[in-house]
């Protein structure tokens, strides 16, 4: 399907974000929160489609790296107020997400550990690292959560300070940050270590042969992803106002790995549509079907993967608007 | 020494446990390459058979005898609608397992409700082993989790359809040269999988609470024992399963549970690392 | 679920829709069509907001309708129904009808605080009930209700501590549901040593430092406690220590269908023959899924069983059963919530308005009869006063799972108390 000429990346972009930009004011503010929490979501599977959709590897535990961000960011704007502690709380949620990131993909592309086998591993950490914070109560407050985490307050600290507290604000905040996230993870792909990650995905031993260290590749591209969830895991504490392991659990995992399959791997924008897409059909659905909605997620899901393996933004034309390849 | 003793039988009762349940994993991802999310539904699946046929004819034994066969046949036609159509595509292949398991955790919720449902207990009460009360009914989950180990042995390494199997791990494209139906031993293997998962499922029943989300706990550290075990190997799936099993147990002896639970991780990411294809690993597996 | 109970869901549905399917359908075109929305929105408006005088009254439900918990949801829900539609073919509350609308929590305090929002946001309800596990509680409460001023009545015993002006509470507290029954137990069954195993989070440790203080008051003593982590498969480690210490009672506090899994393996390990069970958890939803036989004897203590022989609670059960099927049952909970939406119900009347600030009085003025007893409301805790009920498992295994309850004493309305506390026990 060619698309008309007149057609072009930056037009359907800037309509996509008159529209973003628009939106809160069309709807009552409730929707505008869970839309805003969604993109947190939506954040994570970008994250997730760098490593997955253009790298070649599954991260199968990628809700490890939200839950640290959320974790950090909870535990020191909780007990901290003002611009300066919020960013110290978003630095570390991105640093610590970061070095985790790192120390797992170090332990295991270094050690000759891939396929199944670091999907597995990835798995072993979200794991560990939930039960570390069901059990950890005096840090974590256990199952019962950790509460109240103060709504981010940014600016200049000490001068010019401004809390994110409506849902409007919350919702203009996060949106930028995916859009700044999108742009970043877009111009890795296109920059030549994104070709080579790309073309490591389809023949990793030429790829080696022409002088690339593959470990290091993969090594920074999951060290990036992993930040990039710490990032959207610290936006989404002071949004829900409170952490519990679900934010590390196996259901957030196995979710981002649906919504980029779904939106289409390696395009960076089809995961986002993928999240955004779910989160609907579970609000327009599971309100008035309780029982069958995540029986018609799975039968989509099914004739995704049978039918569309490339996803549902998959195709050329959604490449050639997004600049992605 | 009598501690040593009460650990050892812990430990070899979760791992009798974990064999039965792991070995079907071990040998659809070892043999086809293919994860299967799914398996935890299909084990479940196993307990419901065991309801099915307690509520028609009062007899649980029947039913732990029938669950394999209705469960081979669902994993049958999983394989033969799905996954057969997927095998160049691992990906699509974790996908699609992850959505059956959700359209089967859904269906049997609407079709049997979401609530308890009762398994008598086939065998109860302890026997004395050396001083020590140790449950009959897991010394029973044990020697079937053996007897399957052995079967399954004796069926790879003694029969034309394992030499078949063997070949086909080695190399497709030559097993299928050489005139290895290798579409139709895909099959078999799947549904045995799958097999093995029902009867995982409706001997554990008892045990645990029927319900339709009962195979997710189990799902993750089948994975666990296959991975650490080696892939393709079933003497791998019994030492995975001993590790994890003897591991938790031994260390929840000093520490709390959880502490237990994410030390056996821990010690399973160092072995992978060390052992990336498994202790007994027979191939890598790209997926 | 059965047949029946899913085709009244459906209709209950059916009824309570078009209001949100209308919101939903408004979000879906504001992805699109901007200016329209803002119309449709502006209609929506005109809808919401305070209801004038005969408008009807919205409540919202919070149940677990999937999860660890779902098998104690559809009782929860079938109580509030049955309340709302008595009070609604009785002429509503002074003119009012009530509306329900059900959310899953998914037994989840994530999704319990998201749907919490969307009831007080979206939904605007004059009233929220419901919620069953304490870890959701404490969400609900501290992170939705109470920052929002909304009333919310908490229908399931649990450990206690939570207080504030907008939050009522009528399940059992601990002096309601544990302080009577430890002695009993220490009284009449002649046992000293306790074992206490439950799930790692609020209820079952606030509720084993009641059990713990309780036991030492008898003169009792606790040989072991212990915790294990929610949806736990294998429980032979904690059986095994408790095997060890040899104590006359196992006291479980393990939440949802980790409870049955705990029973099951203790009961395959033969433990019940030469140690008491006894629980303020064994409920008419548990039983069933246990075998007959292994259970004859055990304790249990509720503010509410199925068993209790008032012409009261007969009537209630029988209208229950008419209305959801014979086979149906429910427990302390579930009979709790039918409790809420009448308190709720009592103190709009009382109030004579919609007030909120004259409701909440509202509730601390009424009294009114309940399947479970007399109730009436404290005015320092915002609890109700409580009978707890102590039963004895039957050994006529041919009855049902619900009749075997046998009430072996009955404590008449036990006043509630409970500390303040800011944050859940830990």
């Amino acid at each position: 399907m060619s698309l008309p000429s007149w057609l072009t990346g930056r037009r359907v972009g800037g309509v996509i974000l008159l529209l973003a930009a628009v939106f809160p004011w069309t709807v009552d503010p409730f929707e505008v929160s869970l839309v805003a929490k969604t993109l947190t979501f939506a954040m994570v599977a970008v994250s997730l489609d760098l490593i997955w959709g253009v790298a070649g590897i599954l991260s199968f535990g990628h809700a490890a790296f939200f839950g640290i961000g959320a974790y950090a960011v909870g535990l020191i704007t909780r007990d901290f107020s003002g611009a300066g502690p919020a960013y110290l709380g978003l630095l570390t949620a991105i640093v610590l997400a970061a070095l985790v990131a790192t120390a797992v993909g170090y332990f295991t592309f270094y050690g000759g550990v891939s396929g199944a086998y670091f999907a597995i591993i990835t798995l072993a950490v979200s794991l560990i690292l939930s039960q570390l914070a069901q059990t950890w109560v005096g840090l974590t407050g256990g199952h019962n959560g950790l509460y109240p985490v103060p709504f981010l307050t940014l600016g200049i600290p000490g001068i010019a300070e401004f809390t994110f507290d409506t849902d409007i604000r919350i919702y203009y905040l996060t949106l930028v940050v995916l859009i700044g996230v999108f742009l970043l993870s877009r111009a890795v792909v296109r920059s030549g270590f994104g070709q080579a990650l790309v073309a490591m995905e389809n023949d990793e031993s030429r790829v080696r042969f022409l002088g690339y260290d593959t470990r290091r590749l993969k090594l920074v591209v999951f060290s990036l992803s992993g930040a990039i969830a710490g990032l959207a895991g610290g936006l989404y504490a002071p949004m829900v106002g409170f952490v519990n392991p679900g934010v590390l659990g196996l259901l957030l995992s196995t979710q981002v790995i649906i919504w980029v399959a779904l939106g289409g791997r390696g395009t960076l924008v089809g995961p986002i549509v993928g999240a955004l897409a779910v989160a609907f059909l579970e609000d327009y659905l599971s309100g008035t079907f309780v029982e069958v909605w995540l029986l018609i997620l799975g039968v989509l899901v099914l004739v995704v993967a049978l039918f569309r393996p490339q996803g549902l933004l998959g195709g050329p034309a959604v490449r050639r608007l997004t600049g992605v390849r | 020494m009598e501690q040593v003793l009460l650990q050892t039988l812990n430990g070899l009762s979760l791992a009798g446990i974990l064999i039965l349940v792991a070995l079907g994993l071990g040998i659809t991802f070892g043999l086809l390459g293919v994860i299967n999310l799914a398996h935890g539904e299909l084990f479940m699946l196993g307990a419901y058979t065991v309801l099915v046929t307690q509520e028609a004819t009062g007899n649980v034994w029947l039913g732990i005898a029938v669950a394999p066969i209705a469960v081979g046949t669902v994993g049958l036609l999983i394989e033969r609608g799905v996954i057969k159509r997927l095998y160049e595509r691992p990906f699509d292949t974790l996908l699609a397992t992850w959505a059956i398991s959700i359209v089967v955790r859904q269906g049997i919720t609407l079709w049997q409700g979401g609530g308890f449902q009762p398994i008598a207990h086939p065998i109860t009460g302890s026997v004395s082993i050396l001083g020590l009360e140790y449950s009959r009914y897991r010394l029973v989950l044990l020697a079937l989790g053996v007897a399957v180990l052995v079967l399954a042995g004796l069926l790879l390494y003694r029969t034309r359809l394992g030499l078949h199997a063997r070949a086909a791990i080695q190399n497709r494209e030559i097993a299928a040269a050489m005139g290895i139906n290798v579409s139709r031993l895909d099959s078999i293997v799947f549904t045995l999988g799958a097999a093995l998962a029902g009867l995982a499922g409706a001997a554990m029943g008892p045990l645990v609470t029927v319900s339709p989300a009962m195979g997710l706990p189990f799902l993750a550290s089948s994975f666990f024992v296959v991975i650490l075990g080696g892939t393709g190997s079933l003497i791998g799936v019994a030492a995975g399963a001993a590790i994890i099993g003897g591991g938790q147990a031994l260390i929840s002896f000093f520490a709390n549970p959880v502490i237990a639970q994410v030390a056996v991780l821990l010690l399973a990411i160092v072995v992978i690392r060390i052992a990336p294809q498994g202790i007994f690993g027979a191939r890598r597996i790209v997926a | 679920m059965d047949e029946g109970l899913r085709d009244l869901r459906e209709e209950f549905r059916e009824r309570l829709i078009p209001r949100r399917e209308f919101i939903r359908r408004a979000t879906l075109l504001g992805l699109s069509l901007s200016g329209a929305v803002a119309f449709l929105n502006a209609c929506r408006d005109e809808q919401g907001g305070e209801p004038g005088e005969g408008e009807p009254i919205t409540m919202g439900a919070l149940v677990p309708l999937s999860g660890i918990t779902e098998i104690l949801g559809p009782p929860m829900q079938n109580n509030a129904m049955l309340a709302v539609e008595e009070i609604n073919q009785a002429g509503g509350i002074q003119g009012r009808r009530i509306d329900l609308l059900v959310e899953d929590t998914a037994s989840d305090p994530d999704t319990a605080v998201e749907k919490a929002r969307k009831l007080i946001r979206q939904d605007q309800v004059d009233v929220i009930v419901g919620v069953l596990t304490s870890a959701e509680r404490w969400a609900v409460a501290l992170s939705a209700t109470i920052p929002a001023k909304m009333i919310y009545i908490n229908p399931t015993y649990y450990e206690g501590g939570i207080c504030d002006r907008y939050f009522f509470n009528v399940g059992a507290l601990p002096n309601q549901q544990i302080d009577p029954f430890v002695p009993w137990l220490v009284e009449n069954k002649g046992v000293s040593t306790f074992y206490l195993g439950g799930s790692d989070y609020a209820w079952p440790r606030g509720s084993f430092a009641a059990v713990t203080a309780a036991v030492e008051a008898a003169g009792g003593q606790v040989v072991g406690e212990e915790y294990s982590p929610l949806g736990e498969a294998d429980f032979s480690a904690p059986l095994r220590r408790m095997s060890a210490e040899r104590p006359d009672v196992i006291y479980p506090l393990y939440a949802g269908a980790d409870g049955v899994t705990f029973l099951n393996q203790l009961i395959d390990l033969g433990l019940q023959q030469e140690t008491l069970i006894a629980s303020s958890a064994l409920s008419e939803l548990t039983l069933p899924a246990l075998p007959a036989e292994a259970t004859v004897g055990w304790v249990a203590s509720f503010e509410y069983f199925m068993n209790i022989d008032t012409p009261e609670n007969q009537d209630f059960v029988q209208r229950y059963r008419q209305r959801f099927g014979a086979d149906q049952t429910m427990d302390a909970i579930g009979e709790g919530m039918y409790t809420a939406v009448n308190l709720y119900a009592q103190g709009v009347e009382q109030a004579g308005s919609l007030d909120k600030e004259a409701v909440v009085d509202g509730m601390l003025a009424v009294q009114f009869e309940d399947p479970k007893g007399a109730i009436r409301i404290d005015q320092d805790t915002q609890a109700a006063y409580l009978n707890d009920y102590i039963a004895e498992i039957s050994s006529d295994t041919s009855l049902a799972p619900e009749e075997r309850f046998e009430i072996a004493e009955t404590f008449e309305a036990i006043r509630p108390e409970q500390p303040c506390l800011e944050e859940p026990p830990a």
